[in-house]
């Protein structure tokens, strides 16, 4: 078995690089593959944490690159009965602790046993940065339609580019569909117009994430949740399923229309 | 004839000044993006057949042109040619410069301009600052130009 190596970057952080990391790798596992997510930022882990894993850490990343324990040691399998497993990064080093080449070594390693090995980047250009990307294949870029971070993740395609991973594929993140229909909030087309890249899926903003992520269980698990299936449909297009982006609707869209045709909604007429 | 003796044959050509030709040079053509942090330095003129990104840097000693938009820095004419332009299909950059002389955004200028106006658009030095107008040619004689630093 030959995987692939995906590193999910975006330069700023807080955008969702963990997030989106535990719910395609949770998505890509529950379609049946078989799955590893590698946390790379060191002395800031949370992947653990937004996985529910964190109590069941004994060895990480480090230790393996550092030949403290075997490879196998490190992988934390998931609760649930599909074949996704963890490697948690090391809490009390820091970035400089591993070398591109040593990572690079590790995922080539985990390929050979697995379909997706996806390696959640740290926030930066930096050491954790070229450590994360200089193992990786393929690139999935994350940003929230926000001008900060579309301008980072602009810094971020340049740089893969020029590291020769090229066509990267980017999530956008967080879009909150009232505020486009608005004309508030940039939609896809401004975004894809300024990054020139090719867009994998829009993610809405959805208090389910939140709440998803304070219990340890990826959003994906909960069918119901818009942010869910999103990821879901991501995966899916990671996994080579050609599945056409879905327009984002206000949630309450159908309703808001029948009202306004009725004329219990006062805001549907506050303009004419 | 070979394709030498064309390109000698066309540099020999001299303006009436005397001053160095400008209608042969090296030019650099970049296909893709340019992103932010990408810097560029190059002796003759520069095409780049996409945007040009907010924090990507380019400086050449000839022309510019940006088949795209161009929202990053661009200094053409970097070694002192004020003769030097700079063309873009669409021009919302806060500041380039040319020669010596820096271009502010028309927004922040008094002057308000109207470099919204679609079409492209050429950035050139009249009478030591710098004026933009609506692009009608490399050699259109550029008489209303609006200044672009304020």
């Amino acid at each position: 078995m030959t995987g692939k190596t995906i590193v999910i970057t975006s330069g700023k952080g807080g955008v969702g690089k963990t997030t989106a990391t535990a719910n395609i790798g949770t998505a890509l596992a529950m379609r049946g593959n078989k799955v590893v997510v590698v946390d790379t930022d060191i002395g800031l882990r949370n992947l653990d944490v937004i996985m529910g894993l964190e109590n069941r850490i004994v060895y990480d990343v480090v230790n393996v690159i550092e030949g403290v324990c075997k490879l196998s040691q490190a992988m934390i399998s998931d609760k649930h009965d599909y074949e996704l497993y963890l490697i948690p990064a090391a809490q009390t080093r820091d970035k400089n602790a591993i070398e591109p080449e040593q990572l690079r070594e590790m995922c080539a390693e985990l390929e050979k046993d697995f379909d997706y090995v996806l390696i959640d980047c740290p926030a930066g250009i930096e050491q954790g940065f070229k450590n994360a990307t200089a193992a990786a294949q393929e690139a999935i870029i994350v940003t929230t339609p926000e001008v900060s971070a579309i301008r980072d993740a602009d810094r971020i395609i340049g740089l893969l580019e020029s590291a020769g991973m090229h066509n990267p594929k980017l999530i956008i993140n967080r879009i909150a569909p009232e505020m486009v229909k608005r004309g508030d909030m940039m939609d896809q087309k401004d975004v894809e117009s300024l990054l020139a890249v090719e867009v994998i899926g829009l993610v809405p903003a959805d208090e389910q994430t939140v709440v998803a992520a304070n219990r340890g269980v990826p959003v994906v698990h909960n069918a119901k949740s818009p942010a869910g299936s999103a990821f879901m449909r991501i995966a899916a297009r990671v996994d080579g399923e050609d599945i056409p982006l879905m327009d984002l609707e206000p949630k309450n869209s159908l309703l808001s229309r029948v009202k306004g045709m009725v004329g219990m909604n006062g805001r549907a007429y506050s303009h004419a | 004839m070979t394709r030498e003796e064309i390109i000698e044959g066309l540099k020999a050509r001299h303006n009436k000044n005397g001053a160095r030709n400008r209608n042969i040079t090296d030019a650099l053509f970049i296909k893709s993006t340019f992103r932010s942090g990408e810097t560029l330095e190059h002796s003759g003129d520069v095409v780049v057949l996409a945007d040009v990104n907010p924090g990507a840097e380019i400086r050449a000693d000839g022309d510019i042109v940006v088949l795209g938009s161009l929202k990053g820095w661009v200094h053409a004419g970097a070694s002192g040619d004020t003769k030097a332009v700079i063309i873009a299909l669409e021009l919302p950059a806060a500041r380039f410069q040319i020669a010596k002389y820096p271009g502010v955004a028309p927004t922040l200028a008094r002057r308000t301009v109207k470099s919204s106006a679609s079409g492209p658009m050429i950035a050139y030095v009249r009478s030591k600052s710098i004026h933009v107008a609506s692009y009608a040619g490399r050699f259109a004689r550029y008489k209303k130009g609006v200044p672009y630093d304020g």
